[in-house]
């Protein structure tokens, strides 16, 4: 690429015959190396098809060898201190482990809300209709009995098919 | 015999200066590019585990093969095989976990082979096993062909029957 510095036009006038302008060429070359590189690592690591679930933060995902891919639904976390519907805090996780009862009621009543929601929005668009799908990002740490109550009460909102993300291996 | 020219009617020119290539084009497809790949990669790959419930029409509730697999706090193993019991692995330390899973898998595998048609298990959890110990025992079930795991919570541990009870 040909460029030329700045104020050179006013000087090539005042410049004597036969004195050569001073051309400045940048030189793309390594930029364009860098970017080749940086577009081979981006093509290897692009999701096709499916969507894209990115981790909670400060949730440890269990790792897997499933290689499965989501479709869009409703996410529900599990960290060790909340449970979060829909990037909203629902209730403490410890109140969940204390629980005598398998539905939890501040959960059912997020999920009833992200019901609704999905439901109003298929009531405009038939390509969003509400199927009972949902994903749970669930921290490794967490027992068993807190994420068997989290899907009790989410089949009892009309959430059956659940799906649960994991780190793949 | 080579006839070579012999560069009489050759004009003297000054060195020939290379053209450069014209890299904006590819720096603007670049620049369009990198973004929106960016913005659709996942650096963290996350995937699906797929889990099947009681009463939902699993593979499992429909199976000849009640295939279980029972995980506690302490224990692992297989059960629900007509005319074969296994015995329960304690799984009450990291080794012992590890040994315990590749004994399962092995069983599995073996069974597997007996029952070629049959897919789905039933897992059977205690509840203070941890979420990850539990996504384990899925993968090495569906690893071994079975499909997806039903999940089944366990009721907290029995007390010991008192000596002469029924069973």
């Amino acid at each position: 690429m040909r460029g030329y510095l700045p104020h050179t036009m006013a000087m090539n006038r005042r410049r004597r015959a036969g004195e050569e302008a001073v051309v400045a060429r940048l030189s793309l070359t390594s930029l364009i190396d860098i970017f080749t590189v940086l577009l081979l690592f981006l093509l290897k690591s692009l999701v096709v098809g499916g969507a894209v679930v990115t981790p909670f933060p400060g949730v440890n995902l269990p790792p897997s060898s499933s290689t499965a891919s989501f479709k869009e639904s409703p996410v529900l976390v599990v960290t060790r201190d909340h449970v979060v519907v829909d990037g909203t805090s629902a209730c403490p996780t410890s109140d969940v482990l204390n629980s005598e009862r398998l539905k939890i009621d501040p959960v059912e009543a997020a999920l009833a809300e992200v019901r609704a929601r999905s439901e109003r929005l298929a009531e405009k668009s038939a390509a969003r209709k509400f199927e009972g799908k949902l994903i749970v990002q669930a921290d490794e740490a967490i027992p068993f009995h807190v994420l068997q109550k989290i899907m009790y009460t989410s089949q009892t909102v009309g959430f059956y098919d659940i799906t649960l993300a994991v780190i793949q291996k | 015999m080579s006839l070579r020219p012999s560069g009489r009617g050759k004009k003297r020119r000054g060195p020939v200066e290379a053209e450069d290539l014209n890299l904006l084009p590819l720096m603007s497809l670049f620049v369009a590019l990198v973004p929106t790949l960016l913005y659709s990669a996942v650096f963290v790959p996350v995937s699906a585990l797929g889990i099947d419930f009681p009463g939902t029409g699993g593979a499992a509730s429909e199976a000849p093969l009640a295939l279980t697999v029972r995980l506690t706090e302490t224990t692992v193993g297989l059960d629900g095989v007509p005319g074969r019991v296994y015995a329960q692995r304690d799984r009450s330390s990291s080794e012992t976990w590890t040994a315990a899973m590749d004994t399962v898998r092995t069983e599995l595998a073996e069974l597997r082979t007996a029952y070629p048609t049959t897919s789905g298990a039933i897992l059977v959890v205690s509840p203070m096993v941890p979420y990850r110990d539990v996504v384990t025992v899925m993968d090495a079930v569906r690893e071994s062909g079975f499909g997806n795991s039903t999940l089944l919570g366990a009721a907290a541990a029995p007390a010991a029957p008192a000596e002469g009870a029924a069973p």
